[in-house]
């Protein structure tokens, strides 16, 4: 197919550059208007009122004067054209071809001081210039675009509103061809353009075409052999049977359907929380493609599975739940703060990607205005999304907000969690509040001695002053330790919990890590021959404030040691810093380390005695002298310095639980056991991302799509053009079933042909319809209109039985022709609209994968669950977290995890898409990164290195047999003698070259040497394209 | 309108006729390389319908390419480059109007600025302290004071900074600039981002969205990976040397070559055997654009690399200029997630400011320096501003509704001051400049009419600026 023109959208560019000079000889034409511009409404008419005037009308005037409001201002309406002609208390808005004497042209130009319009802010000389244009040329107003009320009777309606009936089998001249309905109907339009179908395809070609098609993988050697050798009627079906009945024929499509599902792993946008239950949704949509699920109950489940029989079928009893994950997996602003507007943006993103995903509707454009282009309205957004409004998809909409999960368990049991959860709470609510008295006692007692707090202040701010403050000893490279001074590696505690890294963060020099368990905790013992003064340095590495807690036999002495950070967490960030000068008793003293969360990477401390006449002390040891809170007394400090003697406020610490009394500290630690014990008790259920039914009610249209610009309230129901102006509005229920129920009507336009058509572009390349997620008036028409609707009816007829219609597509001579080229059809048909050969394909990205780790002999085929690795509602990315995920895993490409924002790198390389936005046709592209990827990835490296390492394995085998292997691995074909010969030259002189090289590449000359020619094999873009 | 917009994208443009054509002149050093590679623009712009070959502009352009300095977190405008004087006179008190209807957190009384403010230049703009480096080259700046935008948390923020939406993905902006008007160096890509964030939207920053693929932003590390050691994505392997590896894609080149013969003609598989000689030339370019081992001592002083503590942003802009010298089109830098002062202003703001003023300061005068600056628009700010009341004692909250951007070379005016705020820098009340209209401002200066830089998808056309947008002529000199 051609991709340079998706890729380039010249047709786009081209179409946009014709709209802008259709603008800019409009206005031009302004100070004259040529009487031949009056022209009836045209397309170009039609494009401008659409593009211009009605969105300025919509936008500067609908407010006050259209039926948004009951009473419009000065009687007048402007939004249609009678209106402005019957105009209002002043009379007509506008003289058709006459701007000069059109009241709009006074109005808007502030013509007259006293109707200034619209009020505020004056339209721009560019808007004038278009409203003069447009009635200049006589004020065309098309009424086939959205204006409401819908026309009753469209004189020709669109032809995706119109429900598709089994169409009559065309006649062709070259009748024995067609092996079914689908074969005469390309036949038909062939043969009307005079041409002819290339010849079918070699069996070698259609296994491996077949192969890649319904599994994503290559054909194995044996596959091939068997296929060849089946010389009975039928081999074909039998082929397509056994790969329809594979595992991972669900693999495949499933994860096409996901595409448009807009699958991910994690939120993605603004708080990239992981989706730690996505996963249940991806199961579950293999299985059901695996189980060949009828796709009407497909679809409903997806929309009301909540609201219908679970399966009987064991081990799927949930399915129903899980499916509605479909319209909680969008990406969402989870840290909005203003909660209506993150609601209703939800809602949005549900009723966009489902329009899309099975109706083809660019609904979601009906939010701020009436479609431009397509019969949908307003109202008709609004009455869809308040089915939504209506179902319960969040927990709530705080910021950061929560989607909901659902247990996947029985009542029982779901109650069981209920209590505990309930027990939690409260337990939770009672430390909070003891706490809370806690620390209020705890400022009572500060304020009472607000004058103690003053006077330490003020000597510590003396102390300061007088310099009688601190610097690390070892500060220069050139200084020389101290006589008496001690040397302390923090990798020397005697109790604590934290690792001793000496290859990463502490390469080389060995420092302290956490390991996990909080708070960290390092405990040192320390003996001295006689009492005394000694300043402590400490020598870390941070990048950001990791101060922690020291404590001297028991009592605090630093309460934010080590605050500084340091630029960096490895050595060559390391710094030496002074905490302060204590006084160690003779004999053992314990020194203690202690943070509630992680430690700075601590390498070594150092104790040095102080002489003099007045010891330096820190703020920690003021504190501790009178009797104070260290806490207390560093905002003290502050305020002094900031205010003097002046205003004096305490502030609650942020973890204020270590500051209690000895009797509250106990209680607390109790109620914590308490907690953590429930915690550990609770049922841990299985959940998933599930709706369910919310309080029924129905959304206001809001104007310009602004919550604080209500309007007409918008009874449930379903677009008017669809399902007829007379409809009963949903009542009870958020009607999400009523929904699921009419998608899926027989009679439904446009369910059943959107289906088919996704499914013929997956198998083609293009769909018949080329734009699958739209098929409204901006979409492509059907290249083949019979066809689709052949294609929808007799798939809905047959039960909506999905491995049917592979079967009628691949059983086909459509699909069994070969890719053979011809000039005479190339040329009246470049693109190969007419499917006059059969399409030659890039794999997609997952099939690239995939397939380099089959033929390498690595691919885990396991199928199913999470290889996520994170806590619940956990960060994904950070600052720091480049590689949230570890993708080296051999498991199919479908169960890597799909992070949003953080794209894996091959993914983003080989065009799969942003998957915050639903997606039915990705695009393929040619760029240098793909080449890098096979160049130079680690995938592709490895893969190679073990598919070299088992070609030499074989010791059956000499090398011109190992070539014939690869080829016969990679590409399902026996390699010519040319190639042979050329790939033994090439191994031999990349072996060559590899033992020029210096040391150790030489003694894997061999085995490098085959691994380049392995990486050709998988580069070259026979294994890349499926003919 | 430009004839050359209407026609095909592929159409072929000597590099020379354009530079002639062009009614801005390049740096000597561009034009240089530019002549060498003229052949080989010459043989890319015939090839079929190339995604990144050069367009021309929609019409004459201020400036053929973009730096963004992007300093995430959100700056605070008032102790920077927006002095409020009567902030400082009502220190402690209340601010007399209304808050704002929605915010992220609550908030206390006005907080004068701890900084001092000096008047530079012959502009005598005054910069905070903060920024003694900058202050410098004010005479080649120009401050837009009255930024503002509509999303109060980093998220919604960053995405409508870098891609004009704070609800839906869209493109970024590099890659609206790369579509419009395709690069000037095929080794490289067109849009390149350092070390840029991973939080906030992370890739959907620098992402193409719907654009073709070819013009999504390459990162080049990422904000955990120091400067010296960012890389793009698989530009290097350890095992393979370079010879060897011509040898692998000669051998693959004729596999290729033979399938094509038996298969007819195909764009397709042709575009793919160019590609992994494009990677390959690629793959020699990008390690050297980024060795700066043959940058002077002067150079290196001049961007702070002889200081730890703007050593490694320093580096970050020293590339941005050779990768702008070698025609990448649109090139960002990031200081990552450092700006978020909700408490501990007076040290944080201090230390941040360290490490990006003596960069920023030398990036604009080397440019200038080079020539490079009257035709490369640099653009420096941060996704938001702060608030002049205070949070936490001595922090402040976010604060979409007023911030600053600095903007220099494309043709802007210099020395100069445009918009403002209200006393106390709480909203943008002239000459107010929303994140559409900087956006339209940008695209204008390049030579395009954001109303027209269009694309298709889901049956709508897009823009950078979706309906809004405004160009700022105020500040085009």
């Amino acid at each position: 197919m051609n991709l340079t023109s998706r890729t380039l959208s010249p047709v786009v560019l081209a179409g946009s550059a014709l709209a802008a000079l259709l603008a800019t000889v409009g206005l031009a034409a302004l100070s004259q208007v040529d009487p031949r511009l009056r022209v009836p409404p045209t397309a170009a008419a039609n494009t401008h009122f659409e593009n211009k005037i009605r969105p300025l009308l919509a936008e500067k005037c609908f407010e006050c004067h259209s039926d948004r409001t009951k009473t419009p201002q000065g009687g007048l309406r402007l939004d249609s054209r009678a209106a402005l002609l019957k105009g209002g208390a002043q009379g007509a808005a506008i003289v058709p071809g006459d701007w000069e004497q059109s009241a709009l042209r006074r109005a808007v130009t502030h013509a007259d001081p006293a109707k200034r319009m619209p009020p505020g802010a004056a339209l721009s000389p560019v808007e004038i210039a278009y409203l003069k244009e447009w009635v200049a040329a006589g004020a065309p107003w098309p009424e086939t675009s959205g204006s409401k009320p819908m026309p009753s009777k469209p004189t020709k309606p669109f032809w995706a509103f119109v429900p598709p009936k089994p169409p009559a089998l065309p006649r062709v001249r070259l009748g024995s061809w067609a092996a079914n309905p689908l074969d005469r109907f390309i036949l038909a339009a062939l043969e009307a353009k005079g041409l002819t179908p290339a010849p079918p395809a070699d069996r070698r070609t259609l296994i491996r075409r077949a192969t890649f098609d319904l599994t994503g993988l290559p054909p194995t050697p044996d596959e091939v052999k068997a296929f060849l050798a089946d010389k009975q009627p039928g081999a074909f079906k039998r082929v397509v049977d056994r790969l329809l009945a594979s595992p991972a024929y669900g693999e495949r499509w499933g994860r096409h359907w996901l595409d448009v599902a807009r699958y991910a792993d994690s939120n993605g946008l603004d708080e990239n929380l992981v989706f730690p239950q996505a996963w249940r949704y991806r199961d579950y949509v293999v299985r059901a493609f695996n189980q060949d699920k009828p796709i009407d109950r497909f679809i409903r489940e997806q929309i009301a599975g909540d609201l219908l029989e679970p399966s009987r079928d064991p081990g799927a009893e949930f399915d129903h739940i899980i499916a509605t994950g479909y319209l909680s997996l969008g990406a969402k602003m989870l840290a909005e703060d203003d909660p209506t507007k993150q609601e209703l943006d939800i809602i949005d993103e549900q009723v966009d990607t489902l329009g899309k995903t099975f109706l083809g509707m660019t609904i979601g454009c009906a939010r701020c205005h009436d479609h431009k282009f397509d019969p949908l309205s307003a109202k008709d957004y609004y009455a869809l999304a308040g089915i939504f409004k209506s179902t319960k998809t969040m927990q709530n909409f705080t910021v950061v907000a929560s989607w909901q999960e659902v247990a996947l368990a029985s009542e029982a049991e779901r109650l069981k969690l209920a209590r505990s959860e309930a027990d939690l709470a409260e337990r939770r609510s009672a430390r909070s509040k003891l706490v809370e008295q806690s620390t209020a006692a705890l400022l009572k007692t500060a304020n009472q001695d607000l004058e103690k707090y003053r006077l330490a202040a003020r000597e510590v701010i003396r102390l300061q002053a007088a310099g009688l403050t601190l610097s690390p000893v070892l500060e220069k490279a050139s200084s020389v330790l101290p006589q008496g001074a001690r040397v302390v590696e923090a990798e020397d505690y005697i109790r604590g919990n934290v690792l001793k890294d000496r290859d990463t963060y502490g390469k080389g020099v060995g420092v302290l890590v956490n390991a996990g368990p909080l708070p960290n905790v390092a405990e040192y013992e320390l003996e001295f021959a006689e009492a005394g003064t000694y300043q402590l340095d400490l020598r870390y590495a941070s990048a950001d404030d990791r101060s922690f807690r020291i404590l001297l036999n028991g009592r605090v002495v630093a309460a934010k040691a080590a605050s500084a950070p340091t630029g960096g967490f490895y050595p060559d960030s390391q710094k030496w810093f002074a905490v302060g000068a204590f006084t160690f008793s003779k004999g053992k003293n314990l020194l203690k380390f202690e943070r509630d969360s992680y430690f700075p990477h601590i390498d070594k401390f150092l104790l040095v005695p102080r002489m003099g006449t007045e010891v330096p002390r820190t703020q920690e040891e003021v504190a501790a002298e009178v009797g104070l809170v260290p806490e207390f007394l560093a905002q003290a400090v502050e305020a002094a310095k900031m205010a003097g003697d002046g205003k004096l406020e305490f502030r609650a610490p942020e973890k204020p639980e270590s500051l209690f009394p000895e009797s509250a500290r106990a209680l607390v630690a109790r109620m914590d056991q308490e907690i953590e014990s429930i915690n550990k008790g609770k049922p841990n259920l299985p959940k998933a991302m599930a709706v369910s039914e919310g309080k029924a009610a129905n959304l206001n249209l809001l104007l310009r799509g602004n919550y604080l610009t209500p309007a007409d309230e918008c009874g449930r129901r379903f677009p008017a053009v669809l399902n007829g102006t007379q409809q009963s509005i949903i009542g009870k229920g958020s009607g999400r079933l009523e929904l699921a129920n009419w998608l899926t009507r027989p009679d439904n336009a446009l369910t059943s042909r959107v289906f088919v058509n996704r499914i013929w572009r997956w198998h083609f390349g293009k769909g018949i319809v080329p734009s699958t997620d739209n098929f409204g008036a901006l979409g492509d028409r059907p290249q083949n209109q019979p066809l689709l609707d052949w294609l929808a009816t007799s798939f809905v007829q047959d039960g909506w039985q999905l491995k049917n219609l592979h079967r009628r597509i691949l059983l086909s001579n459509t699909y069994q022709m070969s890719s053979r080229y011809d000039a005479k059809a190339a040329k009246a048909d470049p693109e190969n609209r007419l499917h006059w050969r059969h399409e030659r394909r890039r794999l997609e990205a997952e099939a690239v994968r995939d397939s380099i780790l089959a033929v390498s002999g690595k691919l885990d085929r396991t199928m199913g669950g999470s290889l996520l690795n994170f806590k619940d509602r956990q960060y994904v990315t950070d600052t720091s977290n480049a590689d949230p995920v570890n993708y080296m895993s051999p498991r199919r490409s479908l169960y890597l995890p799909v992070i949003r924002s953080a794209l894996y790198d091959v993914y983003t390389a080989f065009d799969f898409g942003d998957p915050t936005v639903m997606n039915g046709d990705r695009p393929t592209t040619t760029i240098a990164p793909q080449a890098l990827f096979m160049m130079n990835s680690r995938v592709v490296l490895e893969s190679t290195k073990a598919m070299a390492e088992g070609l030499l394995a074989k010791q059956d085998l000499d090398d011109a047999g190992r070539i014939r292997s690869g080829w016969e691995t990679c590409y399902g074909r026996p390699a010519t003698g040319v190639e042979v010969a050329k790939a033994l030259k090439f191994v031999l002189g990349v072996e060559t070259a590899f033992r020029n090289q210096p040391q150790d590449r030489t003694k894997n000359a061999r085995l490098l040497a085959w691994q380049s020619l392995c990486k050709a094999l998988v580069s070259a873009n026979e294994f890349v394209y499926v003919e | 309108m430009n004839a050359h917009w209407n026609s095909n994208i592929g159409k072929r443009i000597s590099r020379r006729e354009m530079l002639r054509l062009s009614s801005v002149g390049f740096g000597s050093v561009a034009f240089m390389s530019l002549l060498a590679e003229e052949a080989e623009a010459d043989k890319r712009a015939a090839a079929p319908a190339d995604p990144l070959a050069i367009k021309p502009p929609m019409f004459p352009a201020r400036a053929k390419r973009v730096i963004f300095v992007f300093l995430h977190g959100g700056p605070s405008q008032v102790d920077t480059f927006d002095p409020k004087p009567l902030l400082t006179r009502d220190h402690g008190k209340p601010v007399p109007f209304a808050k704002p209807r929605i915010v992220s957190g609550a908030t206390e009384n006005l907080l004068k600025s701890p900084w001092e403010f000096k008047r530079y230049g012959k502009s005598g703009i005054e910069v905070s302290d903060l920024f003694p480096h900058v202050g410098g080259c004010a005479d080649d700046l120009c401050f837009i004071n009255s930024m503002h935008g509509s999303n109060s948390r980093h998220g919604g923020a960053l995405l409508e900074l870098h891609t004009g939406s704070d609800t839906f993905v869209r493109p970024s902006m590099g890659s609206w600039i790369t579509y419009g008007l395709g690069t000037e160096n095929r080794n490289m890509p067109g849009f390149i981002t350092i070390c840029p964030t991973l939080t906030h939207g992370g890739v959907n920053n620098w992402s193409s969205a719907f654009l073709p693929a070819a013009y999504q932003g390459t990162p080049v590390g990422n904000a955990s990976i120091s400067a010296d050691q960012a890389k793009i994505p698989f530009i290097q392997n350890a095992q393979t040397p370079k010879e060897i590896q011509r040898m692998e894609i000669d051998f693959l080149g004729e596999m290729n070559r033979a399938e094509l013969a038996k298969t007819g003609p195909d764009h397709g598989l042709e575009g793919r055997i160019d590609s992994f000689e494009l990677a390959f030339r690629m793959q020699s370019a990008a390690p050297e654009l980024q060795d700066i081992s043959g940058e002077t001592p002067e150079t290196l002083k001049l961007y702070g690399l002889d200081d730890p503590k703007t050593k490694n942003f320093g580096q970050q802009c020293l590339m941005a200029r050779r990768f702008c010298e070698r025609g990448v089109r649109f090139v960002q830098v990031t200081h990552s997630y450092k700006w978020d002062q909700h408490s501990d202003l007076r040290r944080d703001h201090a230390s941040n400011a360290m490490e990006v003023d003596k960069p920023i300061s030398g990036l604009l005068k080397d440019l200038k320096g080079r020539g490079l600056l009257k035709d490369t628009l640099v653009v420096i700010g941060g996704e938001f501003g702060r608030t002049p009341v205070a949070q936490g004692g001595d922090g402040r909250d976010h604060n979409p509704h007023a911030f600053t951007m600095l903007l220099a070379g494309g043709g802007v005016k210099t020395g100069f001051k445009y918009g403002a705020t209200d006393d106390y820098g709480y909203y943008s009340v002239e000459n107010k400049v929303h994140i559409h209209d900087l956006h339209a401002t940008m695209l204008h200066i390049l030579g395009m009419d954001h109303k027209r830089l269009t694309y298709r998808y889901a049956g709508r056309d897009f823009r950078l600026t979706d309906v809004s947008g405004e160009i700022v002529t105020g500040i085009l000199g």
